[in-house]
């Protein structure tokens, strides 16, 4: 930590080794000089000097910043620095900064963030492909589908339904109704619209889509215990969408119960960057063999299911720049865990 | 000349010429003052006055040219003397010792009267 002291005429009074070596100076050379014999011709260290600048003009204490310094020698760091103007019986006393060298961490973090643009970059391209293949199917099956199912109607109301071509007949309707919802499943994918996100009550969205999934789950007879706790009352998504994906989540909550009973948990709260919601179930669980594709389209253990559910609620969440992901002990039960930033976070590579 | 809040003036008596400056000194004019030093310069008037009786604020940026200035005018044998600045302005030549380097007058008439003599 490099430390400078300054007295009201301006000079340099204290200094230590650390800020020399921060500084690019030979030991002691600050003393008795004054910011503007060292620094202030220097317009590559604009920045730099802006902070001393602005601790004088607005008389701050504890200014904090991230800047660029040149050293003499040409060698550029990121420091962080504190400047603080300093007041005795309402005289000016001196100013004292503070300094670090936070290059590597700054590096650090710029390579993080390198890191996180490209891994979005690789999840769009993969949305992308997938937009093309599934605007591929409702396209170019949804008419065949059509027609097989229409003509298999119109046949076998020409003949005895209880015959064996009458039952053949039934075998094609009913495969052809399966097409049907598999192309309404992938067509709703890709209409999905870009958010728009506006501020939620998320406490009024939790309840309405628990109230929905208690009616079917009195429907299919299964007891569900929900609980909702929330640490944050609103949050900017866009509502149609966000209502989708904690659908779709909340029902595979309810669809994988081990057995008729069973519990759900929610936890909204809030992070320093935006929303962390956390649903888990005590219900079957994910085996370890089947993980890495939940996300994948068209992707189910379930006996009736398309398998997009979860291949939407991350396209969902990821149109609201946010991510999702899932821990599960098999047998014990699952987590869904997802993010969604602030909206002036999110980093759209 | 006017621009950006910065006017020339020239004390044609004393043959000495003023640039007034009025606004932020920072970014975005203090290029035009460096620009209006240098063609007084080039024109050989070589007694300049800074007034910055209506600078209230100064940049990083704003301190490096008015450095670049006094270089600039000091190298064709001239001098560029500062005055009238304000208390917070003044705060910011005192903490970082640039009084020192400046000649700095209180008003527009003593800067002006210490020219007196002086031949470039």
């Amino acid at each position: 930590m490099g430390l400078l002291v300054i007295n009201p005429g301006g000079e340099i009074v204290t200094s230590n080794d650390a800020a020399s070596q921060i500084l690019g100076y030979a030991c002691r050379m600050f003393e008795g000089k004054g910011w503007g014999d060292l620094f202030l011709e220097d317009s590559r260290n604009q920045a730099f000097n802006q902070v001393i600048l602005d601790v004088i003009q607005e008389k701050k204490v504890n200014l904090h910043r991230r800047v660029p310094y040149v050293q003499p020698g040409g060698k550029t760091l990121q420091l962080s620095i504190t400047g603080s103007f300093l007041k005795e019986n309402e005289q000016i006393a001196g100013i004292v900064l503070i300094l670090h060298d936070v290059t590597e961490i700054q590096l650090l973090h710029d390579r993080e963030k390198r890191v996180l643009r490209e891994k979005h970059r690789l999840e769009r391209e993969r949305a992308e492909g997938l937009m093309r293949l599934a605007m591929a199917i409702a396209h170019q099956i949804r008419n065949p589908v059509m027609s097989i199912g229409g003509f298999a109607t119109r046949i076998l109301s020409k003949i005895d339904e209880n015959s064996l071509i009458g039952a053949y007949l039934k075998n094609i309707l009913s495969d052809a109704e399966r097409l049907e919802a598999i192309v309404k499943v992938v067509s709703e994918y890709t209409r999905i619209p870009a958010a728009k996100p506006v501020k939620v009550p998320l406490s009024d969205i939790f309840e309405k889509e628990i109230a929905r999934l208690q009616t079917k789950a009195a429907e299919l007879s299964k007891r569900i215990t929900w609980s909702l706790e929330l640490s944050m009352v609103e949050f900017s998504v866009d509502p149609v969408l966000f209502r989708r994906a904690i659908y779709e989540v909340l029902l595979n909550a309810m669809e994988f119960l081990e057995s008729d009973e069973g519990s759900v948990e929610i936890f909204l709260l809030e992070e320093d960057n935006g929303l962390l919601m956390e649903i888990i179930d005590n219900g079957a669980g994910i085996a370890e063999k089947d993980m890495p594709y939940v996300f994948d389209p068209f992707f189910t253990t379930k006996a009736v299911g398309v398998g997009m559910g979860l291949c939407l609620v991350r396209r969902i969440i990821g149109e609201h720049g946010g991510d999702v992901r899932i821990d599960s002990e098999p047998g014990k039960g699952a987590k869904v865990i997802m993010r969604f930033p602030n909206e002036k976070q999110i980093v759209r590579g | 000349m006017e621009d950006m809040g910065i006017a020339v003036s020239e004390e044609i008596d004393n043959d000495v010429s003023i640039i007034e400056l009025n606004g932020r000194l920072d970014a975005g004019s203090a290029k035009h003052v460096l620009a209006g030093v240098k063609e007084l310069v080039k024109r050989n008037r070589l007694k300049i006055i800074l007034d910055m009786s209506g600078v209230a604020f100064i940049d990083s940026t704003g301190v490096g040219i008015l450095l670049a200035s006094y270089r600039a005018v000091d190298a064709k044998g001239g001098v560029m003397k500062i005055c009238a600045i304000q208390n917070q302005v003044e705060s910011v030549f005192s903490l970082t010792r640039l009084v020192g380097f400046f000649e700095i007058f209180d008003d527009r008439a003593s800067a002006v009267k210490d020219f007196d003599g002086f031949h470039p």
